[in-house]
């Protein structure tokens, strides 16, 4: 017997219709379903097929109908109760999502062979998912903050002695086998690993590399909190013994703001166990030599330069891009640095520091440096942001503070970062153009120069089209900067001081007490060899990256 | 007085103009997981959490104001006041939100390399079974409304045509007034009324839009295309093979 179900008003992601559609014709009871939205084509096809009762008639455009055929009364309840049950049980879908996933169980059947959590949920939460993650066997990538420090500890003890990796909390970047994850650029495939527990600065020196025609297959972010007394450095350990046995990596990266002494001997000891060569850099430290196979860099261009150098076996020497000579000389003698990317802010403060004199740590809170004179700001900073998008996706906060220079007649130079790539705005330059160019107008009303300098992050392969990011910022008069040094030691020369970098000494390599170097578990292995299969636990974006890189990825609707 | 405002991140480009006649009659039109419809006059605008796609009568909010908000519109009173959308004791307002864009802009076709890439998508659309009358207005009026879906496929299929039409002129006239024919006399779906009565104003998904300013930009076009394909159950892939079909009559 037919039998004709029209649910009025309802509207059901097609993903559940097809699902139900599927479940129906699996039972016994049901010898023929189609279910359809009640247009006035869809009833011809069912009439065409053989599905027409009288009550079709009644069915509307926005109708879901359901016709059956089934062998008795009996069947027909049981089947309805089935059907009631479902739509009831899948009250979702957009129309734009597939099978709705919202437990770990789900995940895991639908991908399971999944290697990596990458959980974005809001940091109150982010522990428990961790935590599953791990128990699950999976790697986590922790992009969300605000985990409490002694979670960390706990879940990377935990991860570590299962053989995985936790790679933040806060950890905004990383490339995991050539799959660039949260906020990360396209960087060509290449022999060269790096290990970050700064975001802007794994870019920095990841896009760079890329620019000098190396490439980067790994690039691991252990989250800022890594190399703390309290987490003591679980995820950068692992990292390095994992990327020493990885037969892929020639050269290894080590990015990281000062950690405390023990933290630093610890790491130190296990890199100079390390057979690969290494490039180190602890922000802000400035070093004074360099040892045999243990490089110590003093910028994120000199450590993304010397390994690009070491894997192309050409002489490990740091050669700094030339400061650009601008034609007209500013007004003022103040550098202003207004920047999205915190680890680009740190680099320019302890740059200016350097060379202007000026003592470390001395600055207010909310700025990164700040003097009579000069200032260098990380906008990106919870200070700033007060809940707003981040400054690297939300132009606002930083084109007001592009306007108030016109305030301020001791401002010579204002620098500042455009970076690109996943998770960024899609036109930094032109939302900042707008701003800079009203500035320009009221200065030279004001009779007054103030130049623009900007460091562009990113490589030709990032969506926002590097080139045309950089042509938009010349042509208002913007100098664009290589890097993050280039900029500060172009607008250092406009105000007439200089940055000295050292020439350094290799000396040979000091003792490690570790008589051999941990083992790399199989997972770790694995990771850096294998596209990673990604469950997406948060952010919906954030499969974007994967997506593009042809990697496979299941969202988590949490 | 309402006693709390929140802002949208994201919009498509129809959204202030169905916002801004605070005479219109709000009302609830339907909900899903990542959003509802709210029916604004004869317009639905979609409010959700943020997705791969925005449409431009789309509208995008952080998930947890979403989950925040999104159990008062079946309950609340709905109404608009200055450009803002009033429900209950919230106001939702388009201030901190950022227009996306939803239009395509006429440019002419340098190549035809694409066609290739599109046919891999197109091929995976349920109606690639169908033999597709070659009379244009007819196969429109057979497509209005067919097959599965929210958005059956069919009307998927017409908005790839007349995205294409949107970037490089093609189709005559006279497939307009029949769509719209269609559309007046409600047969199809409210929510693919929606996106068709957009797509006759150049007006598209985020999603579309991407592919149709890519088309001639062959590494561009790749990515834009998959995370096309990806939307729906099949809509991605019947809007593509639209384009497709659309792209195969220039030809000819």
């Amino acid at each position: 017997m037919l039998q004709t179900i029209i649910k009025k008003n309802s509207y059901q992601d097609s993903v559940v219709l097809m699902l139900l559609t599927s479940k129906l014709n699996q039972l016994d009871e049901v010898s023929r379903v189609s279910i359809m939205m009640g247009t006035p084509s869809n009833i011809d096809i069912f009439r065409a097929s053989g599905f027409d009762t009288p009550e079709l008639s009644d069915a509307s455009s926005n109708d879901m109908v359901i016709m059956l055929e089934v062998s008795s009364e009996d069947d027909k309840e049981k089947v309805l109760s089935i059907i009631d049950e479902e739509l009831s049980s899948t009250q979702d879908g957009s129309g734009e999502v597939e099978e709705t996933i919202n437990s770990w169980a789900k995940a895991m059947k639908k991908a399971p062979d999944a290697s990596v959590a990458l959980i974005s949920v809001p940091g109150e939460y982010a522990a428990l998912e961790i935590e599953q993650a791990l128990d699950n066997d999976l790697h986590a990538f922790v992009f969300s903050d605000n985990v409490a420090i002694e979670d960390e500890r706990r879940l990377k003890e935990k991860a570590h002695d299962k053989g995985l990796l936790v790679m933040g909390p806060d950890c905004g970047t990383g490339v995991i086998h050539s799959i660039p994850l949260a906020f990360t650029n396209n960087i060509r495939k290449g022999k060269i690993g790096v290990i970050g527990a700064s975001g802007t600065g794994i870019q920095e020196v990841t896009t760079l590399i890329h620019r000098y025609g190396q490439g980067v297959t790994n690039a691991i972010g252990t989250g800022g909190r890594d190399l703390s007394t309290e987490v003591g450095a679980i995820s950068m350990l692992d990292s390095i013994v994992a990327l020493n046995d990885n037969p892929d990596t020639e050269v290894i990266v080590v990015i990281s703001k000062p950690p405390a002494k023990e933290v630093e001997e610890k790491v130190l000891n296990v890199l100079r166990k390390v057979d690969k060569p290494v490039v180190t850099l602890f922000l802000g430290t400035k070093p004074t030599f360099h040892e045999e196979n243990l490089y110590h860099a003093y910028t994120l261009e000199e450590a993304a330069q010397l390994s690009a150098k070491l894997l192309s076996k050409e002489e490990v020497v740091y050669t700094p891009s030339p400061i650009i000579n601008l034609e007209n000389k500013p007004t003022g003698k103040g550098i202003k640095g207004f920047y999205s990317g915190g680890t680009l802010a740190y680099e320019a403060a302890f740059l200016l520091e350097d060379a202007l004199g000026i003592e470390h740590g001395s600055s207010p809170e909310g700025f990164t440096l700040k003097t009579d004179l000069h200032e260098v700001i990380d906008l990106g900073d919870d200070m700033y942001t007060k809940g707003k998008p981040h400054p690297m996706i939300d132009p606002e906060i930083r084109i007001n503070k592009i306007k108030s220079v016109v305030e301020d007649a001791d401002t010579g130079v204002v620098v500042f970062d455009v970076v690109l790539g996943y998770g960024a705005h899609d036109d930094m330059a032109s939302a900042l153009k707008p701003a800079i160019v009203e500035a320009q107008k009221e200065l030279e009303k004001q009779n007054r120069q103030v130049n623009f300098v900007s460091v562009l992050v990113g490589t030709d392969e990032d969506p926002q089209g590097m080139d045309e990011q950089k042509r938009i910022l010349e042509e208002i008069g913007v100098t664009v900067c290589e890097n993050n040094v280039q900029a500060i030691r172009t607008a250092l020369n406009q105000v007439g001081a200089t940055l000295e970098l050292l020439e350094k000494d290799v000396k040979p390599k000091q003792a490690s007490d570790l008589e051999q170097l941990p083992e790399t578990s199989a997972k770790l292995a694995e990771l850096l060899t294998e596209d990673p299969k990604i469950i997406n636990v948060g952010l919906q974006s954030f499969t974007k990256s994967i997506i593009d890189n042809k990697a496979d990825v299941v969202q988590f609707d949490w | 007085m309402c006693a709390y405002t929140f802002s949208s991140d994201y919009h498509g480009e129809k959204v202030e103009t169905l916002l801004s006649d605070s005479s219109k009659d709000v009302s609830f039109h339907s909900e899903f997981k990542s959003g509802v419809n709210v029916k604004v006059g004869d317009d639905l605008l979609y409010i959700s959490y943020p997705y791969f796609q925005i449409p431009p009568f789309g509208l995008m909010l952080r998930k947890e104001v979403m989950d925040y908000i999104k159990p008062l519109f079946k309950e609340a009173k709905l109404s608009l006041h200055q450009g803002r959308l009033v429900i209950g004791d919230f106001q939702l307002t388009l201030e901190k939100s950022r227009e996306v864009s939803t239009y395509i802009q006429k440019k002419e076709l340098k190549t035809d390399l694409f066609l290739e890439s599109l046919e891999f998508y197109a091929k995976q659309s349920p109606l690639i079974e169908y033999s597709l009358n070659e009379n244009l207005e007819k196969l429109v009026m057979e497509l209005i409304g067919f097959g599965q879906g929210l958005t059956p496929s069919g009307d998927d299929f017409i908005v790839g045509l007349l995205a294409l039409n949107s970037r490089i002129n093609y189709l005559p006239s006279s497939i307009f007034s029949v769509i719209e024919k269609k559309i007046n006399a409600k047969q199809t779906t409210d929510v693919s009324i929606a996106y068709l009565k957009s797509a006759l104003e150049g007006q598209y998904s985020t999603a579309v839009v991407e592919v149709m300013n890519k088309l001639d930009n062959p590494v561009g076009l790749s990515k834009a295309l998959e995370l096309l394909a990806q939307t729906g159950h099949s809509s991605g892939k019947d809007t593509i093979y639209g384009m497709y079909y659309g792209l195969t009559l220039i030809q000819k």
